[in-house]
C-alpha cells in the first residue's frame, strides 16, 4: 500500500468518524497528521521543543488562521509559563493561552476536522489530548457597497463572502435575543457552514420547522453558493417562478426576519436566502420603505405597469397586426403598415429575430469585461437598432417594442423574477402569433391558474390578494405611511401582529404648548 | 394560424363611394398605399409614382357583388375596419340609401363609427380629388364631415334617425370644388350644404342661410354666422353665435298642430359695417334686434321649406309623440297631413355677449 492510498484510507475512515483517539506518542501523532495531510503544500507543522522535556508542534493551515495569533497567544505565552500540566489544570492552561477560545479534544477526526475548519491544533508529547486553538481568519472581501441591488437612499453595507460578518451584520440591526441563528454544516466535501435565522415569537413556528427539516435532508458533496440550497429547500422546482428571494442587503434581511420569514446564510457567499414569499414582494424594492411614501407609490404603480409590459408587450403587438388590426387607431396603424412594408418576415419572426437579440446582447453585456463592455453594448445597439431598421430586416416600430420590453424587464427589482418574466413572454408571443389575443389571454389564463397553486413553505404565492387579506393590501398596490402600517402581515407572522401605533399628530404637541 | 393575415397582406380601405348607374351599383374604394407613407426606404411594396393612395372602383347588380369584384383585382385582402368615411351619389341617394345601410351594418367588420357624406354629382370623383392639405382625399372628407356638424353624423346615428319613428335623417354634402374659378387651380373639397332625406331618399340638398337655419334647428350648429342687415342702411355686420341651443314646444290649437321654436344663443360680433357703437346701449340693442329679425326669418323659412318637402330631420313628429301638450287625435291623422298644416312660431333669444374691442368703426 502506498503512502497516498494509505492517506485516502485515513481520509475516509475519518470522515466516516470512525474515532481514532490521539495518541500519547507525538510522534505517531506527527506521522498520522502528516500522512493525512500528503500533498497538501498550504499545511504547517511548526514543532517546538522547550527543553525541560516539554516537546510538540502546532499544526494549521495557511492563510485560513490569523497565523501571527499563534506567536502572539500561543507560543509566546506558553514559552513564559513553561508549564507541564496540560492534561491535569484545564482552567491553568486557559488562563495562560490569550486566545479566546480554546478546547481539548481527544479524537484524531474531530481534531483533522478543527484543522481544515481554521483552527490551530497544539499536539504535545506525552498528552493524549490535542488542544484546540480557534484562531480562525485569513482573508475575505471586506465589506462593500451591494453592487446588484444600489439603492439612492439606504444603507450602503452588503453582504460579503464570510458568514459570521453577514450574520453580523443582520444582528447590528436586530439586536434581541429572539432573533435565532441555527447552524448547519452542509456538504460532505465543502462542509459549508449554513445558518437558519429567524426571531422567535414572530415567524411562524410550522415554517421554521419545514425549513429545518429540508435543510437538514439535503444530501450534496458540495454547496458553493446558496443557490444550490435553493433548489434542494424550494417547492415546486419546475416553476418558472423563484419560491425564494435573495438578497445582498442586510436591511432586507432584517426588514424579512422583522416580518416573520427566515433567513438562510451560506458561506462563501454574499446571496442570503428569505423566504416564505409572496409574488408581491418581488415588485417590491427596498428604496420603497425608505422614501416618502407617496413617492414610493408612484414608482410601485410605475412599476406593476412595467411589469405588464415586459410581460405583454410583444406579444400583445405580434397579436395586433396579425390578427385584429381593427384594434389599432387607423393612423398608427398606417405608420406600423408603412414601416413594416419592406419587412421581408412575419411580424412573430421579426419578434423573435429582435427578442432573442437582445437577450443575447444583455447576456454579452453581463458576461463582457467591464472595459469592453461598453463598446459591445454600443454597437450591438447601432447594429441591431440602426442599421437593421435601414436595411429593413426589422421595422422600427419592433425596435421599439423590443427595446420597451427590455427597459420595463428592469424595472421588476428582483432579478429572479425579472428572468421568469422575461422568459414567460416567449411562449405568450407564440400563443398571440397562432390565436391573437385569444392565445393571450389562454397564456394568461394557465399563468394565474399556475401562480394560485404555487406555494412557498405552505404560503400560497399570491397571499394578499388571492387568498385576499385586507391587513396586507397596504404593501401590495400601495405602501401606506409607516405609521399607518401598525400590524405586522399575518400570512407570515405569529404572535402579536402589533408592531407600532398610529402616530399623533406632530402638531398638535406644538399647538398645546 | 389559419384566419393570421399579415399587415402587409392587407388593403386597408379608407374610405368608400357607391353610385348608381341605372341597375348597377358601383363601388369605389380609396386604398392608401402604405409603401409611400414615409416609412423606412428600402425592401419592396407599394407602386410607383409619388401618390399615396389610389382608388379602384368595379359594378355590380349587388354592392357586394362589386365588392367581391374589386378584390378580385387586388392582391391585398380588403379590410374595412379602418373605413371611417362612406359617400353616397347623390343620384343613389335620390333612389334610396337602404341596400347601401344592409351592407354597412351586417358586417361587423364595418365600423358603426364611419361618416356618412352624400356628394354633388358622383361619388367617385370625390375619393378621386387630390387634395392639398392632407396625405390622402379619405383624411380630408373625415375631417370636413367631422367639422360640419357639432355631433358627426356616424352610420350609427344615421341609422338610428333613419330606423325611428318620428324623424328622418340628414347628411353633409361634399363637393368637389377647385381653388380658381372656372375649373382651374388645384382641386380641393367642401362641404356644400346639408342633404335633406325622407325615410331613405334624398329630398333636397340645403345651402348657405337654409342650411345655417336648419343645422340650428337640430342643434346641430357649430358657430354659425349671420350677415344682418342693419336698419336704415347702415350697412352689415358678421355676427357669430356661440352654444345655440333650439328649443321645441308642441301645442294643439284647432285640431291643429303647433310648434314654437325658441332659439337662444350668444353672440359675437366678428364685423361690423356701420356706425352704430357697440358701447352705447341703444345702439347696440339696434344690432341684437336685427340679428333677432334675421335668424327668426331664416328659420321660419327653412321649416316652411321642409314642410313642403315632408321631411323632418327636426323630428318634429317625435316632439309631438312625446309632448303632453297634444292630443292622440292629432296623431291619428295622417303626419303628413298634421306636418303640412303644422303653425309655426320662432322665438329667438339671443343677446350678443362681445362687441369686440373696437367700439367705433374705423372707416367713420
Amino acid at each position: 500500500m502506498n503512502k497516498r492510498d494509505k492517506a485516502l484510507q485515513l481520509i475516509k475512515e475519518l470522515e466516516d468518524n470512525q474515532d481514532r483517539p490521539i495518541s500519547p506518542n507525538l510522534k505517531e501523532n506527527l506521522e498520522n497528521l502528516t500522512l493525512l495531510t500528503e500533498g497538501c503544500s498550504d499545511i504547517v507543522f511548526r514543532q517546538f521543543d522547550f527543553g525541560n522535556g516539554l516537546c510538540g508542534f502546532i499544526v494549521y493551515i495557511e492563510g485560513i488562521v490569523k497565523s501571527e495569533h499563534i506567536q502572539d497567544h500561543a507560543l509566546r505565552p506558553f514559552l513564559m509559563h513553561l508549564t507541564d500540566q496540560i492534561d491535569e489544570h484545564e482552567e491553568a492552561l486557559q488562563n495562560t493561552l490569550s486566545i479566546s477560545s480554546v478546547a481539548l479534544e481527544t479524537s484524531m477526526s474531530k481534531v483533522a476536522a478543527s484543522i481544515i475548519e481554521g483552527n490551530a491544533v497544539l499536539f504535545a508529547d506525552g498528552h493524549s489530548k490535542g488542544l484546540i486553538l480557534n484562531i480562525k481568519g485569513g482573508q475575505r472581501r471586506s465589506i462593500e457597497e451591494p453592487i446588484t441591488e444600489s439603492t439612492i437612499r439606504g444603507s450602503r453595507e452588503g453582504f460579503t463572502e464570510s458568514l459570521r460578518v453577514n450574520t453580523a451584520l443582520v444582528r447590528f440591526r436586530v439586536k434581541t435575543f429572539q432573533l435565532k441563528m441555527i447552524s448547519f454544516k452542509i456538504g460532505t466535501k465543502t462542509k459549508t457552514d449554513v445558518v437558519l435565522a429567524y426571531i422567535d415569537g414572530l415567524a411562524d413556528p410550522k415554517v421554521i420547522d419545514k425549513a429545518k427539516k429540508r435543510i437538514k435532508k439535503i444530501k450534496i458533496d458540495a454547496v458553493l453558493e446558496s443557490g444550490y440550497i435553493e433548489e434542494f429547500i424550494e417547492d415546486d422546482t419546475y416553476s418558472p417562478f423563484p419560491q425564494l428571494q435573495y438578497t445582498e442587503r442586510p436591511d432586507t434581511v432584517a426588514a424579512q426576519l422583522l416580518e416573520g420569514r427566515f433567513a438562510i446564510f451560506t458561506d462563501n457567499t454574499p446571496f442570503v436566502l428569505t423566504g416564505p414569499i409572496t409574488f408581491w414582494q418581488l415588485m417590491q424594492a427596498s428604496e420603497d420603505y425608505y422614501e416618502r411614501y407617496l413617492m414610493s407609490n408612484l414608482i410601485r404603480w410605475l412599476r406593476y405597469m412595467f411589469l405588464f409590459v415586459a410581460l405583454y408587450l410583444p406579444a400583445i403587438y405580434v397579436a395586433v397586426i396579425t390578427y385584429h388590426q381593427d384594434l389599432m387607431p387607423t393612423n398608427l396603424m398606417f405608420s406600423v403598415a408603412s414601416a413594416r412594408e419592406p419587412i421581408p418576415f412575419p411580424a412573430i419572426i421579426e419578434a423573435l429575430i429582435m427578442e432573442i437579440s437582445f437577450e443575447a446582447l444583455r447576456e454579452a453585456g453581463v458576461r463582457l469585461p467591464k472595459t469592453i463592455g461598453q463598446t459591445v453594448s454600443i454597437l450591438g445597439a447601432l447594429v441591431i437598432g440602426t442599421a437593421a431598421v435601414e436595411a429593413g430586416i426589422v421595422s422600427a416600430p419592433m425596435v421599439i417594442i423590443v427595446s420597451l420590453t427590455g427597459i420595463a424587464s428592469f424595472t421588476i427589482p428582483r432579478f429572479n423574477l425579472a428572468i421568469s418574466i422575461r422568459m414567460l413572454r416567449f411562449p405568450l408571443m407564440f400563443l398571440a402569433s397562432i390565436f391573437g389575443i385569444f392565445g393571450i389571454m389562454l397564456g394568461t389564463i394557465i399563468l394565474v391558474l399556475h401562480l394560485c397553486k404555487l406555494q412557498s413553505f405552505g404560503i400560497p404565492y399570491l397571499s394578499g390578494i388571492s387568498p385576499f387579506k385586507r391587513d396586507e393590501v397596504k404593501d401590495i398596490f400601495v405602501r401606506a405611511p409607516w405609521w399607518t402600517m401598525t400590524r405586522r402581515p399575518g400570512t407570515y407572522s405569529r404572535g402579536n401582529g402589533q408592531k407600532g401605533a398610529k402616530r399623533e399628530d406632530p402638531k398638535d404637541e406644538e399647538n398645546n404648548i | 394560424c389559419w384566419d393570421r393575415t399579415e399587415i402587409n397582406d392587407i388593403a386597408f380601405v379608407v374610405s368608400s363611394a357607391i353610385d348608381k348607374k341605372k341597375d348597377q351599383y358601383r363601388v369605389a374604394m380609396q386604398i392608401p398605399l402604405v409603401g409611400q407613407l414615409g416609412g423606412q426606404t428600402g425592401g419592396g411594396g407599394g407602386t410607383a409614382g409619388s401618390k399615396t393612395w389610389y382608388v379602384d372602383s368595379a359594378s355590380g347588380t349587388t354592392i357586394r357583388e362589386a365588392n367581391n369584384k374589386l378584390q378580385t383585382s387586388l392582391s391585398r385582402t380588403i379590410n374595412t375596419s379602418h373605413r371611417r368615411t362612406v359617400i353616397i351619389g347623390e343620384d343613389m341617394a335620390r333612389d334610396g340609401v337602404a341596400p347601401v345601410f344592409d351592407i354597412l351594418t351586417r358586417n361587423p367588420q364595418n365600423r358603426l363609427t364611419a361618416l356618412i357624406l352624400v356628394s354633388r354629382g358622383e361619388a367617385r370623383d370625390i375619393l378621386n380629388t387630390d387634395v392639398q392639405l392632407e396625405q390622402f382625399p379619405a383624411e380630408m372628407i373625415r375631417e370636413l364631415a367631422i367639422i360640419a356638424t357639432s355631433r358627426p353624423v356616424f352610420l350609427s346615428r344615421f341609422m338610428s334617425d333613419l330606423v325611428e319613428i318620428g324623424s328622418d335623417p340628414y347628411a353633409p354634402v361634399i363637393s368637389a370644388s377647385k381653388t380658381k374659378p372656372g375649373g382651374k387651380g388645384k382641386s380641393n373639397l367642401k362641404i356644400d350644404g346639408l342633404a335633406i332625406f325622407k325615410k331613405d331618399r334624398l329630398m333636397d340638398i340645403f345651402k348657405d342661410e337654409h342650411m345655417t337655419a336648419a343645422l340650428m334647428l337640430l342643434n346641430q350648429a357649430r358657430q354659425p354666422e349671420f350677415i344682418v342687415d342693419l336698419p336704415n342702411q347702415m350697412g352689415q355686420a358678421s355676427i357669430q353665435l356661440q352654444k345655440s341651443n333650439a328649443s321645441f314646444h308642441a301645442a294643439e290649437k284647432n285640431g291643429k298642430l303647433s310648434m314654437t321654436i325658441e332659439i337662444r344663443a350668444k353672440g359675437i360680433i366678428m364685423e361690423n359695417q356701420s356706425t352704430y357703437e357697440t358701447r352705447e346701449n341703444d345702439q347696440y340693442y339696434i344690432i341684437q334686434k336685427a340679428l333677432n329679425r334675421t335668424i327668426k326669418k331664416d328659420v321660419i323659412s327653412t321649416v316652411h321649406r321642409l314642410q313642403k318637402l315632408k321631411a323632418d330631420p327636426a323630428g318634429f313628429q317625435d316632439r309631438t309623440i312625446r309632448s303632453t301638450a297634444t292630443t292622440k287625435n292629432l296623431l291619428k291623422k295622417e303626419w303628413e297631413e298634421v306636418y303640412k298644416d303644422m303653425e309655426v312660431h320662432v322665438v329667438p333669444i339671443v343677446t350678443i355677449e362681445q362687441g369686440g374691442v373696437l367700439y367705433k368703426t374705423i372707416s367713420h
